[in-house]
């Protein structure tokens, strides 16, 4: 299998503070479904913004698709965490499916017909038809989520990024999300911060735990075993709490 | 009345009334909604500096303001780049920095500036067609700026950092938009001057976010709502012989109030 991202000896902290990660290696496959789990202030966000490009580490080297995050953002599709967005932002369902065009289009032009079409053949698959006109503050948060996935998804990424993207969603919707990104899964790499470990870990096939190191863990050594001792491996052992 | 519209003063300042109304509800749209009203009110305030200068050296104060406006806009961008932890500061600073340097050149001045009340609380019916012209020419920049860059601003304020991994060029469109926020300052400096802008900036545009929730919607009702208030309100400073800065404000404070509370009321009865 292709090697989509490859970190090495990366460190990084903010400003003159405390390392938020150091010394983390790790590499992610074509198809992968990544669960990225961890305390607060363990770096799960910060790691995210390092393979967008967001941010730069201090140290260490990190590529995505053999190139550099900046360069290969075109291939990334990004669901930004839920307390990014403004509920009360005039905008609706369909202009924001739109925007995830604009990156690629040259400024002061118009969306073409093949991209309308597009954005509405994706607003179909994820059962949104019925909403296009509405507000964005005016859905649930499941189907405000599927929303900001449908926005990543219209240029085709080969990753998509998701940084907890459960969060203001209820338990069932929280599942059904992770049955779209499991179905997603069969065409592209999936890459998601989650508190609930439970839930992802019946779909992902690696788990990052993360308290400034990373550790990773396959799925299935998490899933063969009994809750306690799941816990125990995933958190106690490497000193990681979860909150 | 209608013996009003003979004379070329009372239409010169009707029609900028009119087009300072679609600049800054263009404009203020996007100030309400991206909530940076005390960035315009620090611009505002900082063009000062400029009207000042121009005093000083003898040459058009309204050069001096779109000089002194976009410096401090940029400013301002730049400052929240580098720190955002200083942006609130800065904009404080600013704001006061403009108007000190202005009173500095003012003072050193000779002779009294007599129209000067009239660039700090604005009176619309001074107006002389150069600034007509100038604000037409401001007007139509702002309108095809946004036309063109319309999704583009919308979308790095609904989602900065979404923008930035699609590669928009958000600093770039930021700052782009802080310069049209200067100029439309300076639209605003002959009907309501430096003081007020800040009001009407955003009084219309906040009374529209009532009427509408979407953003095209917004834009249209600020317009609307702001050429009626702009309109009225020269009318009313005319026959009550009085300053058309003040009296615009009011009427646009008015006309906001009424609307929070007809949908405060409506809503109470439907619960």
């Amino acid at each position: 299998m292709d090697e989509v991202i490859r970190a090495k000896n990366i460190s990084f902290k903010y400003n003159q503070q405390a390392h938020v990660l150091s010394d983390i290696n790790f590499s992610i496959f074509q198809n992968d479904f990544v669960g990225v789990i961890g305390p607060n202030g363990g770096g799960k966000s910060t790691l995210l913004k390092i393979i967008l490009g967001l941010l730069k580490p201090d140290t260490g080297s990190i590529e995505v698709l053999n190139m550099k995050p900046v360069k290969a953002r075109i291939h990334i599709g990004y669901v930004p965490q839920h307390s990014q967005i403004d509920l009360n932002y005039p905008i609706s369902v369909l202009d924001v499916v739109l925007s995830g065009f604009l990156g690629n289009k040259k400024i002061g032009t118009k969306y073409s017909k093949e991209e309308k079409d597009l954005a509405f053949k994706i607003i179909k698959d994820f059962k949104l038809e019925k909403l296009v006109n509405r507000s964005i503050g005016h859905l649930s948060g499941g189907q405000r989520q599927r929303v900001m996935i449908a926005r990543a998804l219209v240029t085709n990424p080969k990753i998509l990024i998701l940084d907890e993207p459960t969060n203001n969603i209820d338990e069932e919707g929280g599942r059904d999300l992770y049955e779209l990104l499991h179905d997603l899964n069969k065409s592209m790499t999936i890459i998601t911060v989650s508190h609930d470990v439970d839930v992802i870990s019946k779909y992902v096939n690696k788990i990052f735990c993360l308290n400034n190191r990373v550790i990773c863990h396959s799925a299935n050594e998490i899933t063969n075993e009994n809750e306690e001792t799941k816990m125990k491996k995933v958190f106690h052992q490497h000193g990681c709490i979860i909150h | 009345m209608l013996e009003l519209f003979q004379y070329s003063f009372f239409n010169n300042a009707l029609i900028i009334g009119v087009l300072s109304a679609i600049a800054c509800g263009i404009i203020g749209s996007f100030v309400v909604v991206k909530k940076i009203s005390f960035i315009s009110g620090s611009i505002a305030h900082a063009s000062f500096g400029g009207i000042g200068l121009a005093y000083f050296a003898g040459f058009n104060p309204v050069l001096g303001a779109i000089l002194f406006s976009i410096l401090s806009a940029l400013g301002i961008g730049f400052i929240n780049k580098k720190n955002k932890k200083q942006e609130d500061a800065s904009i404080g600073a600013i704001w006061a920095i403009g108007m000190a340097i202005g009173l500095i050149f003012i003072y050193l001045t000779p002779g009294y500036s007599s129209d000067l009340m009239s660039y700090l609380f604005g009176n619309i019916l001074l107006a002389s067609t150069w600034d007509l012209y100038l604000v037409l020419a401001l007007d139509l920049f702002i309108i095809l700026s946004v036309f063109f860059l319309f999704k583009w601003l919308v979308i790095s304020i609904f989602d900065e950092e979404f923008a930035t991994v699609s590669n928009i060029p958000v600093f770039p469109l930021y700052l782009f938009f802080l310069i049209l926020v200067a100029l439309s300052v300076v639209v605003l400096i002959r009907s309501v001057g430096v003081i007020l802008v800040i009001a009407l900036l955003t009084l219309p545009a906040s009374s529209a976010q009532l009427i509408s929730n979407n953003f095209k919607g917004i834009i249209k009702w600020a317009i609307i709502i702001g050429i009626l208030e702009n309109v009225l309100g020269i009318i009313i400073s005319y026959y009550l012989n009085i300053a058309s800065g003040p009296v615009i404000i009011l009427l646009a404070a008015l006309v906001y109030l009424s609307i929070l509370a007809t949908k405060y009321f409506s809503n109470k009865r439907k619960k």
